[in-house]
């Protein structure tokens, strides 16, 4: 069946498809009033998180410094004193993401920022996207629906049998969820040749 | 910055990377999921790429095995796989994830490149060839040192004439000859360059019919197997030994530049060793030449630490072991009597793999009318010196200084005979370190009637019968499960390993009617003759190459701690050797079937 194209982001993201895993850390928590501070993604396809061609930007931010992000981020004013500019970032990860879906984990609060950044600069973000955490939820709900499951990342990690790689860091965390993809059932299609 | 790719390169053998290739590894590897009960990696298929356990468990098992598949090892997180595969281009095992699994996928192409481009990664791999500890820790000696930073442009190089594929055969062989070079590179735009010999020349000539004027290019080797000029000498070596050729063609960038032949390479290479050649040469007295046998193992253990093919090892040691034993003669046979005797070397050293100095077995062949109570005031004085140059005397006495390992042709034959009338275990063990003996000084004519009376008289089925059996007789040290057994006294790798193999080609060369006397050249020879696969010959030279390798790395660190012994300490050996090993004793089980069925034994 074909979609129209105004309702393809509607169209639910396929286990079998290739996607980009994504997460962003930021400055805080509002996307109004919060920065960019990375972006790190990588592509599950044929069963494979393809790391070899792994994106993984750190923005240059000069902006005020929240002290309760640092400790969860770990991206102190110097290390994202050697970012590149977001726009160059942004335009590096368009370029990047192919137009798969994009999947993250409660991608919704990612994509809030990316959005504003994206608009302003007339770049786009394929329409489609997945997020492991609703989807995690379902699946329990559906099992158990007296139950409602921890929704926490280790929680979740730790559930689907997922190793969590560098926690805190956009590319750990970009990995991490895409394992988490993976548990849940996402294979990105037939083995890619290697 | 965190790190994603959570490979330990501090652990072997990433660690034998430097930080750059280590960093290279690491940016170029996938992370892959395979459900439980996946097959990774079949046996016999090319593999893409190498991995490495994320998370997860994988069987490796053998689906060939007599009675259904056999499962042979355990991996776990940490643990490298594919690596043989890749490197050789087949896989000897399948693997299968035991429970869901996570692996470091690493290309096929980036390891590969990663082997040939860092020496000591490479050598890791080379036949099983494992880089020491000492190694690692990067305390070398100072030959060590320089023989990894001597570069193929230290070396004399030979310079490289071409001429296009339409030149004759005949155009060839004359500039070969004014050049005074053994090759040069055939030029063909469309095929690339290639390379000819003088062999490849003689070959097309006398035994492929071709006419002098034939055009040279349909005898072009291709591709061309080249070193970089700044690459480590030690890795045109590599190359050489690997590609079994005797010359590399020399680059520099995209241009090449000239060849490099083995025997200059060994010239600059192990210049000590031509050192103690030259020492023994000028010896005027056994106490010299013992002081210069006696610095043989400084020449070893470097050569060792780099990983030098152990089979390039033993024809190092043979040769300088002969010339030893040579000098030793002259000094204590006095001239009337030289031509009248033939020294043999028995046993491991007789096939040339005695690495270090375990025992000496050796025999003397008389002329006819000569009497053995004058010789032996001179066998014993040769037994003397033999021992001042640090060859432990035989436990079994097989030694020249014993009159029951002298005698003419006659009396040589009488014992054979009685040896395989009454096949006592004692018996079977003379005859077998018989098979191998080599004549080393002396006069060689001697020898020859009496090894020709040996071969013809073990020819026989019940002989070789017995022989095999007794190749058979000792089990292996692995268990059901692929456990390696071995107590705290360690693992008997002579017993349950080498001896099988050396003993079965033994037996099978007989039985072929093959004269060669080492084992890999047995290997070699029987294959050729039929007389055994193609791959199980392969296996067991690298088997073999495997457990003598592992004994000769205990004993060097255990050098100075009296007579080198046959045991390794399992749980003391790096995961990687353990591997190796569990491979090789696996071959050995395999080589045992093979001669139970050959001889229709048990």
């Amino acid at each position: 069946m074909r979609w129209p194209a105004f309702l393809e982001r509607f169209r639910p993201v396929e286990y079998e498809e290739p996607v980009s895993v994504l997460d962003l850390e930021t400055s805080g928590l509002d996307p109004k009033s919060d920065r960019i501070l990375s972006i790190a993604a990588v592509r599950v396809e044929g069963g494979r998180i393809v790391l070899s061609e792994r994106f993984h930007r750190l923005v240059q931010d000069a902006g005020p410094v929240n002290r309760e992000a640092i400790r969860h981020h770990r991206l102190r004013p110097v290390d994202v004193r050697h970012g590149e500019p977001l726009g160059d970032v942004l335009e590096a990860f368009v370029a990047w993401h192919g137009g798969r879906p994009l999947v993250g984990y409660a991608v919704a609060f990612d994509l809030a920022f990316l959005r504003r950044e994206v608009r302003t600069r007339r770049l786009e973000l394929p329409p489609r996207r997945a997020d492991v955490r609703d989807r995690y939820r379902d699946r329990c709900l559906r099992a158990n629906p007296q139950h409602p499951p921890d929704l926490r990342f280790e929680a979740m990690a730790r559930a689907l049998g997922v190793p969590v790689v560098g926690r805190h860091d956009a590319l750990g965390d970009a990995v991490s969820t895409a394992l988490m993809w993976i548990g849940l059932g996402g294979r990105g299609g037939a083995p890619a040749k290697a | 910055m965190l790190d994603h790719v959570d490979i330990d390169t501090r652990q072997p053998p990433f660690d034998l990377l430097d930080a750059a290739a280590q960093e290279r590894l690491k940016q170029s590897v996938d992370l892959v999921y395979y459900a439980q009960g996946a097959e990774i990696l079949a046996a016999e298929t090319e593999a893409a790429q190498a991995f490495v356990i994320a998370k997860g468990h994988v069987e490796a098992y053998d689906p060939r095995g007599a009675g259904g598949e056999r499962a042979f090892a355990d991996l776990g997180p940490g643990d490298l796989f594919g690596s043989h595969a890749v490197l050789s281009g087949r896989a000897r095992h399948s693997y299968r994830a035991a429970e869901d699994t996570l692996c470091y996928t690493i290309p096929a192409a980036v390891f590969r490149d990663l082997a040939n481009t860092q020496v000591r990664f490479g050598a890791w791999f080379r036949e099983g060839m494992a880089v020491k500890r000492r190694h690692r820790s990067g305390e070398s000696t100072p030959e060590g040192g320089r023989l990894l930073m001597t570069r193929v442009a230290d070396a004399h190089l030979a310079p490289l004439e071409r001429l296009p594929a339409s030149a004759s055969i005949g155009q060839v062989t004359r500039r070969l000859r004014e050049a005074g070079v053994d090759c040069l590179l055939v030029e063909d735009a469309l095929a690339g360059p290639g390379i000819v010999t003088r062999t490849d020349l003689l070959e097309a000539l006398a035994l492929r019919g071709r006419h002098p004027d034939d055009a040279v290019g349909p005898l072009a080797k291709r591709p061309l197997i080249t070193v970089a000029r700044q690459a480590p000498l030690y890795q045109a070596l590599v190359t050489m030994t690997e590609r079994h050729i005797e010359r590399v063609v020399v680059r520099d960038g995209e241009e090449h530049v000239g060849t490099l032949g083995m025997a200059e390479l060994l010239s600059h290479y192990s210049a000590s060793s031509h050192l103690i050649v030259l020492e023994i040469g000028r010896a005027a007295s056994i106490g010299q030449v013992a002081a210069a046998a006696r610095r043989l193992p400084e020449l070893i253990d470097p050569l060792f630490q780099q990983g030098a093919k152990m089979r390039f090892l033993m024809e190092l040691v043979t040769a300088l072991n002969g010339r030893i034993l040579r000098r030793l003669y002259e000094l204590t046979v006095p001239e009337a009597m030289r031509d009248r005797l033939g020294l043999l070397v028995l046993g491991s050293e007789g096939r040339g793999e005695q690495l270090l100095r375990t025992d000496q077995d050796n025999a003397l062949v008389l002329a006819d009318g000569l009497d053995d109570a004058e010789v032996a005031p001179v066998a014993e004085a040769l037994s003397q010196a033999i021992e001042a140059c640090g060859w432990p005397p035989c436990p079994g006495g097989v030694m020249v200084r014993n009159t029951a390992w002298r005698g003419t042709a006659g009396t040589w034959r009488e014992r054979i005979v009685g040896w395989i009338a009454q096949p006592t275990p004692e018996a079977m063990l003379n005859l077998a370190i018989l098979v191998d003996a080599r004549p080393v000084a002396g006069n060689a004519a001697l020898v020859e009637p009496v090894l020709t009376a040996l071969r013809q008289s073990l020819g026989q089925d019940v002989a070789l019968r017995a022989m095999a059996d007794q190749a058979v007789r000792f089990h292996t040290p692995l268990s059901w499960f692929g456990r390696i057994k071995g107590g705290e006294a360690g693992t008997d790798l002579k017993k349950g390993a080498i001896f099988p193999m050396v003993h079965g080609l033994r037996t099978l060369a007989l039985q072929a009617g093959i004269a060669e006397r080492n084992s890999f050249a047995r290997a070699d020879a029987l294959v050729a003759a039929g007389a055994l696969s193609a791959e199980l010959g392969r296996d067991l030279q690298q088997a073999l190459a495997v457990c003598l390798r592992l004994r000769l790395g205990e004993q060097l660190k255990a050098k100075g701690e009296g007579v080198p012994d046959n045991r390794v300490h399992v749980d003391q050996l790096r995961r990687l050797d353990r591997e190796l090993l569990r491979d090789a004793l696996r071959v050995v089980n395999d080589f045992q079937d093979h001669l139970r069925h050959r001889f229709r034994l048990d």
